[in-house]
């Protein structure tokens, strides 16, 4: 459990990690209205924005089964299972229109789209940091802040949505490499050897 | 964290059980914690009482379980 916990102490990763954690998915996001202005002149959506959600997630999803799953495959698979997993974590709440608006059908498979993206850029920013689960914990608040965007308020601004952050997803992979999900500073062992790795629960 | 030096040998296996272990109890102890809600038909943002306390366990659950799992 120690190890756990003490990946939210983390904190020495440099100021612009602290930046791109918090603010990358509402730019993002705020991308996505560029190219559906009639989402923009929308009603801003009374989104239930949860303070406990990033503390109350990330030690269960990157804090302890992204690590594992980084231990049977490269970063970018365990990201999209881990994605996927995430997103269905949240069917329940695709009950309630206030929250996801959009008819099911549509809504849900962006939501997917758009939550296993979030996944593969937490994957890069918590490899990239030394595994800090403070960064990932700031990037989920991040997605939080985002909230209040109206991109789930029409079908037209939630495709703009998944795409741009499926074009965002794939330069970051470029960049970083589908193995290692890091930057080139970073000091996290890459995942083709997991035989280096520590054998900690 | 084992450096390059000091390789330690994992046990997938053992490992993986344990991953499985984390989704399996997760969704299920999410799943018990928003049957209440969802039967109760009140809107999420409308819930009070031990329903709010619910859905507040429901949002901290992924952090839960890693933690009583790892402990």
């Amino acid at each position: 459990m120690r190890a756990l916990l003490g990946q939210a102490a983390r904190w020495r990763f440099g100021l612009p990690w602290y930046v791109v954690a918090l603010v990358l998915t509402v730019a993002l996001d705020l991308i996505a209205l560029l190219g559906s202005p009639a989402a923009a002149l929308g009603t801003v959506q009374a989104q239930l924005v949860l303070p406990f959600a990033p503390l109350g997630e990330e030690f269960g999803w990157r804090g302890y089964a992204l690590p594992r799953l980084q231990r049977f495959m490269g970063a970018l698979p365990a990201s999209l299972v881990l994605g996927v997993i995430w997103a269905c974590w949240h069917l329940p709440y695709f009950a309630y229109p206030s929250i996801h608006p959009l008819p099911f059908g549509i809504g849900f498979p962006l939501f997917v789209v758009v939550i296993t993206c979030e996944s593969v850029l937490a994957t890069w920013i918590y490899n990239s940091t030394g595994g800090s689960l403070l960064a990932t914990i700031l990037f989920h608040k991040g997605i939080h802040l985002g909230d209040p965007i109206p991109v789930e308020s029409t079908v037209t601004s939630a495709i703009a949505q998944a795409v741009v952050f499926v074009v965002a997803v794939v330069v970051v992979v470029a960049l970083a490499g589908p193995s290692r999900l890091a930057g080139r500073r970073s000091h996290v062992l890459p995942a083709s050897r997991p035989e280096l790795r520590t054998a900690s629960g | 964290m084992a450096s390059r030096a000091d390789p330690t040998p994992v046990h997938p296996p053992q490992s993986a059980i344990w991953l499985l272990a984390f989704f399996v109890v997760l969704y299920v102890a999410t799943a018990a914690a928003w049957l209440p809600i969802l039967r109760s038909g009140n809107s999420l943002l409308a819930a009070t009482g031990p329903l709010a306390l619910v859905s507040l366990l429901i949002t901290v659950m992924p952090s839960l379980v890693a933690i009583v799992l790892s402990a």
